[in-house]
């Protein structure tokens, strides 16, 4: 898979999430005065946010590894994650747009409604900046973490620029939202898959097989190799391959290859190897699977 | 007999002030624990309001639109509270040219008798007089707004402060006042005290460019409304700006006539006994949408209105759910559940090579291996030709396909490698890279690579 379709699948779920979560939101402003406080309503929209946007993220490795078992376990983390992550991105940015907003505002001489877009546009960028390290949380790499750092703060002043704006064009129309929501989606998840392959370390290309060309970025700092669903690389349908049959890392800013100690072998350039450095166009043989070490994209 | 006329100047000015104000002023909103709590926190001037003012009596409204109201529960009502917390002042002085003249109006060489020396004077009396409690800034304006001394506890350098007030030059000499209220309003920062702003001035707005000034008197009126500031003005002439006095009563303040330093003194001093004098109340807010707030506070037949900020950074909303919602839900579920059982690779169904890297500019490309001897080269004779790499033979190498056995197996033509090791001759395996001269190709093949859960099982 090329880093364009890559990015086109990120982008795609970045608007399904939009779409998704926009009618949600919706119904539960709808009930605003129903809430005990702005607290309470916060922290509900925030969850709700953070559900669907971290559980469509949370899919996107399994689908793009075509493992179906990973991206339902990817959906489900990526959704309990994204609970607590919406809600704290929601109420921080909420908490920074009540406390700062007025500050804002009033040094502005005219156009106090542009205020109101700068102060929640750093509010949107504290909601990407958590939606966007869901993933980083959900798979424990604090290499993604950094990534969602990046891309949510872009993405997210970005999106919620995008958004303000059209919410201060067309202030009483639900669509304002939905179109403002879509591109918060577009920029989040384009933002995250850029930084994504900026902060990669190179990737690994498969050679064979029914995931040939499929291309994985070196991003965690350890990923493993196998027939498990848990595993960084799923090498579902190849024969002589293990559950975890190797671990491809970085190290003292080295890119190595390590087997699993298991029967079957782990061979770079048809050698056989527990342990090995890798170098551009290396070929790493993972039972019948073949990679080759490189930087694609 | 001075004393007499500053206390009357004071009683008249506070007295059309209740007239104008419908008798009690709400001076502050403090909304900063709504978040965390859903309290709100006030600031009343009672006025003459009749009876005791408690929680009891006192009645607290809010709403969205200012026409449906709301009442929220009161809970609870302090007097005095700014003397235990208090007060953030914020003194801002008119330094344009006129007030380097003397009282009459007419220049003057005594330094002393200008309106500039009488009101450093006030404010010099002023700030001896505050409490420990109290903070205090001060900045002058004409053409310029200039910070003179930040937002600080310690007033013992306001003095100081003072005489490093200078006459302005002549392009400095006008008074851009609007501008500079609505700036000392940004200047109190967020400290949870009550906020006073104090403006003196001798004259009207008038600034260097009137055409290109977009400052306005509602801009102080919002950036004090939304900022919590209460805007005290004092007038130091004959000539009176139109419509500063708007920001004054509009923001809970009062609008002052004084003539000279006693005078002045008096006001400074009236200002911030009237404050200490305010009852602190605070309340559980509504939930209501919408992104103002307005609160109206009843006592004793008075009653006084103000809004605050309530905007939510998710928006909202008030019409009900309509059906086609469930589409916006069910319709990306089915999109992503494409997206999930659709493979986006898939095995290779014919042997082939697969070109990875070429001369610069060329795409990857597939090429089926049909016959039993396949050659590939740089010349057109070749059975597979990969132009562009002029180190490339033009028979760089062979494939042949045993059909017996079926295998392929690859003969080197010129120096290759396969999987990074240089070979004359070797039995292909699906995923093998050859490299010939640069040129990157891998090799696949269906039949050998799946077995285990594939779905194929050709082996």
């Amino acid at each position: 898979m090329s880093l364009t379709l890559k990015r086109i699948i990120m982008v795609t779920l970045g608007v399904l999430g939009a779409c998704m979560v926009w009618p949600c939101l919706l119904a539960v402003q709808y009930y605003q005065t129903a809430f005990p406080g702005y607290l309470f309503f916060s922290l509900a929209q925030g969850m709700l946010f953070g559900l669907f946007f971290g559980a469509i993220f949370g899919s996107f490795e399994g689908i793009v590894v075509s493992s179906r078992p990973k991206a339902f376990k990817g959906l489900a983390l990526g959704a309990a994650a994204g609970l607590v992550a919406g809600a704290t991105g929601v109420l921080a940015g909420q908490s920074f747009l009540f406390r700062a907003a007025e500050e804002i505002l009033s040094t502005w001489e005219s156009g106090r409604d542009l205020g109101i877009v700068a102060a929640n546009g750093v509010g949107w960028a504290l909601i990407g900046l958590f939606v966007a390290m869901i993933e980083g949380f959900r798979s424990r790499s604090a290499r993604k973490l950094l990534v969602g750092l990046a891309g949510g703060i872009v993405g997210g002043v970005m999106g919620g620029a995008a958004l303000q704006a059209l919410l201060f064009l067309f202030p009483s129309s639900q669509y304002a939202l939905l179109a403002g929501l879509v591109l918060f989606g577009f920029f989040l998840s384009f933002c995250y898959s850029f930084f994504e392959n900026r902060f990669s370390w190179g990737s690994v290309k498969l050679l064979n097989g029914p995931l040939k060309n499929k291309e994985y970025h070196l991003v965690k700092a350890r990923m493993s190799v196998g027939t498990k669903s848990t595993c960084d690389i799923v090498l579902e349908g190849y024969r002589d391959v293990e559950p975890v049959h190797a671990w491809v890392g970085m190290r003292k800013g080295r890119m190595y290859v390590t087997s699993a100690q298991t029967e079957r072998p782990l061979k770079v350039n048809e050698e056989r190897t527990n342990e090995a450095q890798l170098r551009r166009e290396d070929v790493i043989a993972v039972g019948s699977a073949k990679f080759m070490y490189g930087i694609f994209s | 007999m001075k004393k007499r006329v500053i206390t009357g100047v004071i009683a008249l000015a506070i007295a059309m002030h209740a007239a104008v104000a419908q008798e009690a002023t709400i001076t502050q909103i403090d909304p900063s624990s709504l978040l965390a709590t859903q309290t709100v926190k006030l600031y009343l001037d009672a006025g003459r309001s009749s009876g005791p003012v408690d929680a009891a009596t006192l009645k607290v409204s809010e709403s969205a639109d200012g026409v449906e109201w709301r009442e929220v529960p009161v809970r609870s009502v302090k007097r005095n509270q700014n003397r235990e917390e208090g007060i953030s002042f914020y003194l801002l002085l008119d330094n344009s040219g006129s007030m380097w003249d003397g009282l009459d109006g007419k220049p003057t060489k005594d330094a002393d008798a200008t309106r500039v020396a009488h009101a450093k004077r006030a404010v010099n009396d002023f700030v001896s007089n505050l409490s420990v409690m109290d903070r205090v800034a001060l900045a002058s304006f004409n053409t310029n707004f200039k910070l003179v001394r930040p937002m600080s506890a310690d007033a013992s350098g306001i003095p100081s402060s003072l005489d490093g007030i200078k006459k302005p030059a002549r392009d400095e000499a006008y008074t851009e006042l609007y501008r500079s209220v609505a700036q000392a309003i940004n200047g109190f920062g967020e400290d949870g005290r009550r906020k006073v702003l104090i403006v003196l001035s001798d004259g009207e707005n008038f600034p260097l460019d009137a055409a290109a000034s977009l400052a306005r008197a509602e801009d102080g009126i919002d950036a004090a409304n939304r900022e919590g500031v209460t805007c005290y003005v004092v007038n130091f002439s004959e000539s009176k700006d139109s419509q500063v006095h708007r920001v004054a009563l509009e923001s809970g303040g009062l609008v002052f006539d004084a003539r000279d330093a006693d005078e002045l003194a008096g006001i400074y001093n009236s200002i911030r006994d009237n404050v200490l004098e305010e009852y602190t109340v605070t309340y559980t807010a509504a939930m209501l949408p919408g992104d103002r707030r307005y609160v109206k506070v009843e006592s004793g037949g008075a009653e006084a209105t103000r809004y605050y900020f309530t905007g939510t950074v998710l928006g909202s909303n008030t019409k009900p759910a309509a059906w086609y919602y469930l589409l916006f839900v069910c319709l990306p579920l089915l999109v992503w559940l494409a997206l999930l059982l659709f493979r986006l690779e898939r095995e290779t169904d014919e042997a082939g090579i697969q070109l990875l890297y070429g001369a610069a500019g060329t795409k990857t490309k597939m090429f089926t291996l049909t016959g039993a001897q396949t050659v590939i080269g740089g010349s057109q004779a070749a059975d597979i030709t990969i132009s562009g790499n002029p180190a490339l033979k033009a028979e760089a190498a062979t494939i042949v396909f045993d059909k017996t056995r079926q295998e392929y197996t690859i003969t080197a033509g010129a120096d290759l490698t396969v999987n990074n090791k240089p070979v004359k001759s070797k039995k292909l395996e699906p995923g093998d890279v050859i490299n010939m001269a640069g040129t990157v190709v891998v090799f696949d093949n269906p039949t050998r690579t799946i077995v285990k859960g594939g779905k194929d099982g050709k082996k």
